[in-house]
């Protein structure tokens, strides 16, 4: 994650350490907008574990387009990864991404593409749809398996060691593009309540417009 | 009666499209709309006592079918029913039946590339009133882009040539207005008998020489225009849309005759939709059009709109007009 800016912007941590030490350590997180409202999306994950990387492997994953929309809107994959862009509409797109960890282009297809597209670089790779401008998606790329997504605003991340780790948190509407790293030490389970500031995001792309007549 | 018609021209389009080979790379979409519109100057005059102002209603139906011809090139086939009510001036309720072709080539890949778009349409309009019925035929070509994830621009030129099935020449037609009241001479002379009734009689214009022959097709007008438009995100979920146009070549005024009108009309017809001594004048002219909507989606596939729009119009002779149009409407997209 070298190429992406971190930042350890001031944000609310409230943190709950157990009296109990464990070696399999588990953290459970909420996670809302400046706003107060549940944010769905974001990404928390732990780069080191007591200073060092934890190992991981590869996996096959798939990013399905169903109703003009990419689903999921993020996915959370491991370098080295392959995914899948299998189109379950019935008509044709174009799946793209300009992005420095992985620029690539599916021309229009229907159907299951035969080749996987491989990530063998970490970083944020945004998705778009030449067809369809208001199809966007985000794959994070990560060097460590131990990840988790919000879904309503929540989420649980288990089976990493105790001790001191970097915790990072992404989303891809997260002003500045930046990440929010913080060091802190974990025993046992934990729980923690974020507060992060989300830029507005543009949803009038599959609004109807309004067929003007010309004089 | 007009919708059911449309409905039936819907769908005799949308199984033709759909038994072709087509049907396999594209899709259908059908906008439905309704929109309540305020015009302050129905009949486009230059003199207040001619400017009629109306409410209207309208619904409509934009459908076709959309197909991804290549990476970057698509082609709609387009289909269109309006029906539209007036609160007063019931001769202006009108329904609309087209059908049209859209190209679209996008130069490359990417959400902020340029695109380029072509149309040519064919439009029925006919109305309560006959003497407006017109086949309009258009065709426009503009350049696209958006620049950012909040801002789409774009500009072009159109064409537009507006055939009026009406082609009467005006009877009991005098060059000005009098200053007293006066019967109505008879039919101008011109080129053929004019069977349709002339304006009612009594106070009206004087009674005095007709001008020369004037042709009858006053709603058959055409003009060439260049326009620029661009849509700018203000939110999640509202956008304003505003844009220009500025054209050149005729257009038809409704007014009680005037010299000045008169000489520069190059068609003149009896038109009694605002009621009184009213004759249509077809005159060369120049319009800036100005709009601006503010637009929210809701409902997910809907769009609510307020907007405005001000015409601007100088035509020959030194006749000039002005016209807003107030509309509030809602699309849902299927």
């Amino acid at each position: 994650m070298s190429n992406l800016h971190r930042s350890a912007v001031a944000i609310g941590f409230f943190l709950s350490l157990t009296p109990l030490g464990t070696l399999a350590a588990s953290l459970s997180a909420v996670i809302n907008d400046q706003d107060g409202n549940p944010v769905d999306d974001a990404v928390i994950y732990i780069e080191l574990v007591n200073g060092e990387r934890p190992t991981y492997s590869a996996a096959n994953f798939d990013v399905d387009q169903l109703d003009k929309t990419y689903v999921p809107h993020v996915r959370v994959i491991t370098k080295g990864s392959t995914v899948s862009f299998p189109n379950s509409d019935d008509i044709r797109h174009h799946v793209y991404s300009f992005s420095d960890a992985r620029t690539f282009e599916l021309p229009l297809y229907i159907g299951t593409p035969a080749q996987p597209v491989l990530f063998d670089e970490p970083g944020v790779v945004d998705l778009g749809c030449n067809i369809h401008d208001f199809m966007r998606a985000y794959i994070l790329v990560l060097e460590t398996p131990f990840f988790a997504k919000t879904v309503g605003g929540q989420l649980q991340l288990d089976g990493f060691a105790d001790g001191t780790i970097d915790l990072m948190i992404w989303h891809p509407r997260m002003s500045g593009d930046e990440i929010l790293r913080q060091e802190i030490e974990i025993t046992g389970t934990h729980q923690l309540q974020l507060e992060i500031n989300l830029r507005g995001e543009s949803n009038t792309g599959r609004a109807p417009k309004r067929r003007k007549k010309r004089y | 009666m007009a919708i059911s018609q449309a409905i039936r021209f819907l769908t005799v389009l949308f199984i033709a499209i759909s038994s072709t080979q087509l049907s396999a790379q594209g899709e259908f979409f059908l906008d439905l709309s309704a929109e309540f519109l305020s015009n302050d100057n129905l009949g486009r005059a230059k003199l207040s006592a001619d400017q009629k102002d109306d409410v209207s209603v309208g619904v409509s139906a934009n459908g076709g079918y959309y197909i991804q011809a290549s990476d970057f090139t698509s082609v709609s086939l387009l289909a269109n029913v309006q029906a539209s009510q007036y609160d007063t001036y019931d001769g202006l309720d009108s329904t609309n039946f087209g059908v049209g072709v859209a190209l679209s080539h996008k130069f490359g890949i990417g959400d902020e590339v340029p695109s380029i778009d072509f149309s040519i349409t064919a439009d029925k309009i006919s109305f309560d009133n006959s003497v407006r019925d017109a086949n309009v035929y258009g065709t426009n070509l503009s350049v696209s882009r958006r620049f950012g994830e909040r801002i789409l621009a774009g500009f072009g030129a159109g064409y537009e040539q507006r055939d009026g099935d009406h082609n009467e020449v005006a009877i009991a037609h005098g060059p000005g207005p009098s200053p007293g009241p006066g019967p109505s001479p008879g039919p101008s002379p011109g080129p053929g008998p004019s069977p349709g009734p002339g304006p009612a009689p009594g106070p009206g214009p004087a009674p005095g020489p007709s001008p020369a022959p004037a042709p009858g097709d006053s709603f058959s007008v055409d003009n060439a225009s260049v326009f620029a438009f661009a849509d700018f995100d203000i939110g999640e979920s509202s956008w304003v849309s505003a844009g220009y146009q500025y054209s050149t070549g005729e257009v038809t005024s409704t007014s009680t005759p005037t010299d000045r009108i008169v000489a520069a009309a190059t068609a003149i017809t009896n038109d009694d939709v605002f009621g009184g001594n009213r004759f249509a004048y077809r005159i060369d002219a120049k319009s800036h059009v100005y709009n601006i909507d503010w637009n929210r989606a809701i409902l997910e596939s809907g769009t609510f709109l307020l907007g405005v729009e001000y015409q601007d119009v100088t035509a020959k002779s030194g006749i000039d007009y002005s016209t807003t149009i107030l509309r509030a409407g809602f699309i849902y997209s299927f």
